[in-house]
């Protein structure tokens, strides 16, 4: 038996010979990395310039013995022991606007992984700049606990936004609700891929009301 | 001038971008990213970018977690 013969049919074969490229290794980029491994990816690019800490345990795929370890290296690991046969590019260092397109230049689709908004800004508008027929998915809005229903995929263009769009990390962060955000990613990024018609959502209507 | 924002018809007097972006956020929302006709519109060109008729403009919130 293979990994992947559970696998959708007609699937795997296309992913592995796809490229992705994941901005953060914390709660979503480890856990839409395992899942996109599972799925049969052939190719990924990670990037975290952080080292694994005990209060990333409660959402982020690692363990203790992965405490002071460098999260690319310390996920690296686990992916490859998924899937060895996985072609993995490891970056320990922080990204930013300057190196954002050498870093994941050759992916075919970037998965927005990091915490702090203003670093979710950068990083779209950097890979749009440098890529802008390759999708992004990014995440906002997945902190609190359940009200499933408020997450939603939107999309504007090649940019792929999942999350509820209002909850901030301030409210504490809840390992379901940020694992299902980031298979959320992934899910999008595996059907964008596979060449499917992603299902989208209109964004939030408050914004198209005047003052 | 007819625009769209989020999907949805409007009309506006405003020429810049900017300025329209500030109009819209009234829940005072901190990182908003916007697009422009389906292409992502950095915000450093907000102040610079001028509205036209029938442009399609969506906006959406930015906020941390991961």
């Amino acid at each position: 038996m293979g990994i992947f013969d559970r696998n959708v049919k007609g699937t795997t074969e296309i992913l592995a010979g796809k490229t992705i490229g994941i901005a953060g290794c914390g709660g979503l980029g480890s856990n839409a990395a395992v899942s996109l491994v599972r799925a049969g990816i052939g190719s990924l690019i990670i990037a975290d310039f952080d080292s694994v800490e005990e209060s990333n345990l409660n959402r982020q795929h690692f363990f203790q013995s992965d405490i002071g370890k460098p999260k690319a290296e310390a996920l690296a690991a686990y992916l490859k022991a998924i899937n060895p046969d996985l072609n993995l590019t490891v970056h320990n260092i922080r990204l930013d606007p300057g190196n954002i397109p050498a870093v994941f230049k050759g992916a075919d689709l970037l998965i927005e992984a990091f915490d702090k908004a203003e670093a979710k800004v950068f990083l779209i508008e950097s890979w749009c700049a440098a890529y802008p027929d390759k999708p992004i998915v990014c995440a906002s809005g997945l902190a609190g606990i359940g009200h499933l229903r408020s997450l939603k995929v939107r999309c504007t263009g090649n940019i792929y936004i999942v999350g509820d769009g209002t909850s901030d990390m301030t409210i504490g962060l809840n390992s379901a609700r940020v694992a299902i955000a980031a298979n959320m990613e992934a899910s999008v990024a595996i059907e964008l891929l596979l060449g499917k018609e992603v299902e989208t959502e209109l964004f939030r209507s408050e914004f198209s009301r005047r003052s | 001038m007819k625009i769209k924002i989020n999907g949805r018809e409007t009309t506006t007097e405003t020429i810049v971008f900017a300025d329209f972006i500030s109009e819209i956020n009234t829940t005072g929302e901190k990182f908003l990213a916007a697009s422009l006709n389906s292409k992502i519109l950095p915000r450093d060109e907000w102040p610079e970018t001028r509205l036209n008729e029938g442009d399609s403009i969506e906006v959406f919130s930015i906020v941390g977690g991961g």
